[in-house]
């Protein structure tokens, strides 16, 4: 067992929390505030890519005719009286453009290649698919290693639209970006998605231009979700006290919600000082910690609990610092195998799932520290507030088992 | 508990969870990407590849029975054996032993009956795996890339015409109708059928799967259904119905739409009257020729509402649909109808007849509807008659779409992330804890497949925020039996033998992780309760993920200690791979 008496080093921890408190809300108010995501600044970001034409096609024939991609290999597909015809062109069959051009046009359907030599193995698909194919054309895009688009090339094409942020996202060799702007007053999601598509095409051709995805967030709708978010956390504090108070004391209750308050802050100074972005993920981290230090903080205080009541006339100071000993193993490893868990995600993740998995890591360590530190501190603090009821203590199960 | 009654408990519980899980399995790995496909279509899609497959089989099987009458019938037509034997028993006449393809033909009464015999054995497995895609564990938009679009009532227009805003109940009702406005127009829309719903009270929400053009969703709020009245020639009707009576295959083509081949004359057009079947599809009752001139155009509509039952008419009880015409309509519908009385007048929407009723007297600006249609219908073509316009205005709250490259890609990624991180979990616990480590991932594999089998259950949509509840869950399913071990080191460590250690371990284990982990519960209650959707994807995965994780810790993982360490064998728990 580690022989380790955290109590003593309640000044420090206390110090360090704060401190990194305070420099979180100087940031805050130094930088104006966080950097807010599109859930909650309200905007419209659209990612893509810039990436050759391979070749259009449209159909005018009788039958209904279906492009879509599975694998990152188109798949087309005739439905008639005959039944359902799949024609699948697999990059290993048909490598270059110029090959599924030329199998295209003997499907019956009018293409129209303008540049024969790349490689299909890289295939773009954006918007647009599953497409019904009609006489409009329909671009089919391959990226290639070598497009040699900047950021500094975005940032000049949308220089004149609102507010306009750009960022890298995935691959940096492939070309792709997200193009963030600001909404004029009671601009729409359709005339939001056209000048950045007017911008972009207007300086990188339009049949180069790829749309991955794209986000719409109008004012009234960030608004409602802030909103939403603070009532959850509010009601899930008052039930968790209340559960608390119930199965432990009123002591252990309020220590527990100051040391969430702590992690919560903790994390929000974090997110603040690294300025990376708040949206929805951020609020879904949050809450993911408050349950996951609230878990450990809860098998401490068992911990403690059970040595108050078992060592009878004990002083409570040396009962707290023994269950936080007793417990750290545990804290130790439940922490670690999630972190495994989340690690990954960091890793391999990109965009929002990334920047929830490094809120999650930070969280994770802030949970182990403040139910190994600073919320047996507190309980100490409180419990010269409100000291044992022998009674009350008596009456609670110690043990319990599904088997008889 | 006994031990065998815990060992039932767990082998039904795992049975439960295989039944729960079948249909996402058989989903997923069992049935056709085709099939897949065309269930997700909207059901007039499968309509028309029903009725193009039926035309198709129907020409073959004539073509077998005219050539080859007395050969045995094809293992592909089998399954109309069954039909034609019901139809034979039904009119008293007997079954042949051996069907061949003249006995086979002739025992359907006329051509239409064999027809719809075709039709309905098509429809039925895809609507089979459209029923079956209801109940499977679903991929989410940002997972399979599509697009969803939250949209909220603008009420400036209400408020123009009433002078106050509408209340709220009033705000629902509007919304309301306008999903079924909307949901009317699905039919003109691309390949997938979109899901459309009331959100809160106050919002729609649209959200369709695979695609992600948000041109499309932009055209399909703004347009509007092409309405319009027209005169119907009703000599020339009843005669092309009595001729597709005696041979419908002949006016449906090959796609199963309506062939044109049959002349009707300059100035007319030959429409189909659609009615809604009992599966909710529109199906083609009869034909009607209307004239192509307009009669009055559906934009003049202001109001349609749904009567029961005619106050001046007590033998009519059927419903009657009342709509209102602006002035302008008013003046060319009432020189229309005092030109027309005694004509039939034909509801025309996207060249579809919806309705066909006689014109009585002659109509100025109150028109009502009267004929044999139930209250349903009755329903659905007062909506038809408002899909010119949208009860209440829309406008875009927030979308997102995702192409599907990048969802196949945050479907890899989470996959390879989950794997990575179950991976090095299940291997640390081995290491760790040696052959304890081994129970506690068999727990956590069996809380992995009881959360799968209980999402699918739930027919839950799985996002990015749910895999990463679902990762989390797993890290904290674990610690359950952290918490279990490291108190049955603390029992060894006093020297007690394997069975009390184990027995020790597990009960003084109990309350603290009932404690903790129903704390996490609640949170995860709230948010599911007052969430917004992706949080509440990841709140529901939590709330499930524990649940299970109380059953394999406490129940299953106590199970497997008791199989191996009994109060007989003295045998040691290995909590480690040091030997003491």
């Amino acid at each position: 067992m580690i022989k380790l008496d955290v109590l003593k080093y309640k000044k420090f921890a206390f110090i360090f929390s704060l401190l990194f408190i305070v420099i979180g809300i100087v940031v805050f108010i130094v930088a104006g505030g966080f950097n807010k995501g599109i859930d909650f600044g309200s905007g419209y970001s659209e990612t893509f890519q810039i990436a050759p034409l391979g070749f259009s096609m449209s159909y005018t024939g009788k039958r209904s005719a279906t492009l879509s991609v599975s694998d990152n290999t188109l798949v087309l597909q005739f439905r008639d009286a005959d039944g359902v015809e799949d024609h699948k062109f697999p990059s290993t069959e048909y490598p270059k453009s110029g090959d599924v051009a030329a199998a295209l046009s003997s499907l019956g359907l009018n293409v129209t290649l303008a540049d024969s030599g790349l490689s299909t193995e890289n295939l773009v698909s954006g918007f647009g698919y599953p497409s019904t194919l009609s006489s409009t054309p329909h671009r089919v895009n391959f990226s290639t290693p070598e497009v040699d688009v900047t950021i500094e090339d975005v940032r000049e094409a949308v220089s004149n639209l609102k507010g306009a942020k750009v960022q890298t996202v995935g691959d940096k060799n492939k070309a792709q970006f997200q193009v963030r702007i600001v909404l004029d007053e009671g601009e729409g999601q359709e005339e939001a998605g056209e000048k950045v598509e007017s911008a972009l095409s207007s300086y990188f051709g339009g049949e180069k231009l790829v749309v991955l995805q794209s986000n719409y967030v109008g004012p009234k709708f960030s608004a409602s979700l802030l909103r939403s978010s603070l009532l959850a956390v509010l009601i899930a504090f008052v039930l968790i006290l209340l559960y608390i108070s119930i199965r432990f004391r009123l002591a252990y209750a309020l220590s527990s919600i100051i040391a969430l308050i702590h992690d919560v802050l903790m994390m929000l100074s974090f997110v603040v000082i690294f300025r990376l972005e708040v949206s929805g993920t951020t609020i879904a981290a949050v809450l993911t910690i408050i349950g996951y230090s609230l878990n450990n903080t809860i098998v401490i205080f068992d911990r403690v609990r059970e040595n108050i009541k078992n060592n009878k006339g004990a002083v409570v100071y040396d009962m707290v610092s023994l269950s936080v000993r007793q417990s750290f193993t545990r804290t130790f490893i439940t922490t670690l195998t999630t972190l495994f868990a989340i690690v990954p995600l960091a890793i391999f993740g990109s965009g929002d799932i990334k920047l929830f998995a490094i809120n999650l890591i930070w969280g994770l360590v802030i949970g182990a520290y403040s139910s190994s530190f600073i919320a047996p501190c507190l309980v100490m603090l409180f419990h010269k507030f409100f000291p044992i009821d022998k009674i009350k203590e008596k009456k609670e199960e110690e043990e319990y088992s599904l088997v008889d | 508990m006994k031990k065998t009654g815990r060992i039932m408990l767990v082998l039904l519980v795992v049975a439960v969870a295989a039944f729960l899980l079948y249909p996402t399995v058989k989903w997923y790995m069992f049935t056709p990407s085709s099939i897949k496909e065309l269930a997700a279509g909207s059901n007039l899609q499968i309509r028309e590849y029903s009725r193009g497959q039926a035309s198709r089989d129907v020409r073959v099987l004539k073509e077998k029975a005219k050539t080859t009458p007395d050969e045995e019938v094809d293992k592909e037509f089998k399954y109309l054996e069954k039909k034609a034997k019901e139809i034979l028993k039904e009119s008293g006449k007997s079954v042949p032993s051996k069907w061949t393809w003249y006995s086979l033909l002739s025992s359907f009464p006329d051509e239409s009956t064999f027809f719809n015999a075709v039709e309905e054995s098509y429809r039925v497995d895809i609507m089979n795996a459209k029923n079956l895609s209801g109940r499977v564990l679903n991929l989410g938009l940002d997972l399979r890339g599509g697009m969803s679009i939250l949209l909220d009532a603008d009420t400036t227009i209400f408020e123009e015409k009433n002078g106050r805003a509408p209340t709220e109940e009033e705000l629902t009702a509007l919304l309301l109708e306008d999903i079924d406005v909307l949901s009317m127009r699905i039919d003109q829309f691309g390949v997938t059928e979109p899901d459309i719903r009331l959100q809160g009270k106050d919002q729609i929400l649209i959200e369709i799967p695979g695609e992600a053009d948000p041109e499309r969703i932009n055209s399909f709020l703004r347009s509007s259904g092409s309405l319009s009245f027209h005169l119907v020639d009703d000599s020339l009707t009843s005669k092309v119905n009595a001729e597709y009576k005696k041979n419908p295959s002949s006016f449906i083509d090959d796609d199963g739409r309506l062939t044109s081949s049959y002349n009707i004359g300059e100035g007319k057009t030959l429409l189909g009257y659609y009615v809604q079947d009992d599966y909710g599809i529109e199906y083609m009752k009869s034909l009607v020729v209307i004239y192509d001139e307009v009669a009055l155009d559906g934009s003049h509509i202001e109001n349609a509402k749904v009567s029961e039952g005619s106050t001046n008419n007590v033998a009519n009880i059927s419903p009657s649909i009342n709509f209102t015409l602006d002035a302008e309509g008013g003046n060319i519908f009432y020189a229309f109808t005092s030109a027309h009385k005694g004509d039939s007048l034909a509801v025309v929407m996207d060249d579809k007849v919806k309705s066909v009723a006689t014109i009585n007297d002659a109509i100025r600006d109150s028109v009502s509807l009267t004929g044999a249609f139930t209250q349903e219908e009755a329903q659905s073509l007062a909506v038809v008659l408002k899909t010119s316009s949208l009860p209440i205005e829309l406008k875009v709250v927030s979308q997102s779409a995702i192409g599907a490259t990048l969802g196949d890609d945050s479907v890899k990624i989470a996959l390879k992330a989950l794997l990575a991180g179950v991976l090095m979990v299940v291997i640390f616990m081995v290491a760790y804890y040696g052959l304890s480590g081994l129970v506690a991932d068999f727990a956590l594999l069996m809380n992995l497949f009881m959360m799968i089998a209980l999402l699918s259950a739930l027919n839950f949509t799985l996002t990015l925020a749910s895999i990463a509840g679902i990762v989390l869950t797993l890290g904290m399913a674990i610690d359950a039996n952290v918490i279990i071990y490291e108190r049955m080191k603390e029992e060894k460590a006093t020297g007690n033998g394997g069975y009390e250690v184990v027995k020790a371990g597990f009960s003084r284990a109990f309350w603290t992780i009932m404690d903790s982990n129903v704390t996490t519960i609640i949170a995860a209650v709230v948010l599911i309760i007052l969430g917004t959707s992706a949080v509440k994807g990841f709140a529901v995965t939590l709330a499930v993920g524990i649940a299970c994780s109380l059953f394999t810790s406490l129940l299953l993982s106590h199970l497997l200690f008791d199989i191996f360490i009994t109060e007989e064998n003295f045998r040691q728990v290995h909590l480690g791979w040091r030997r003491k």
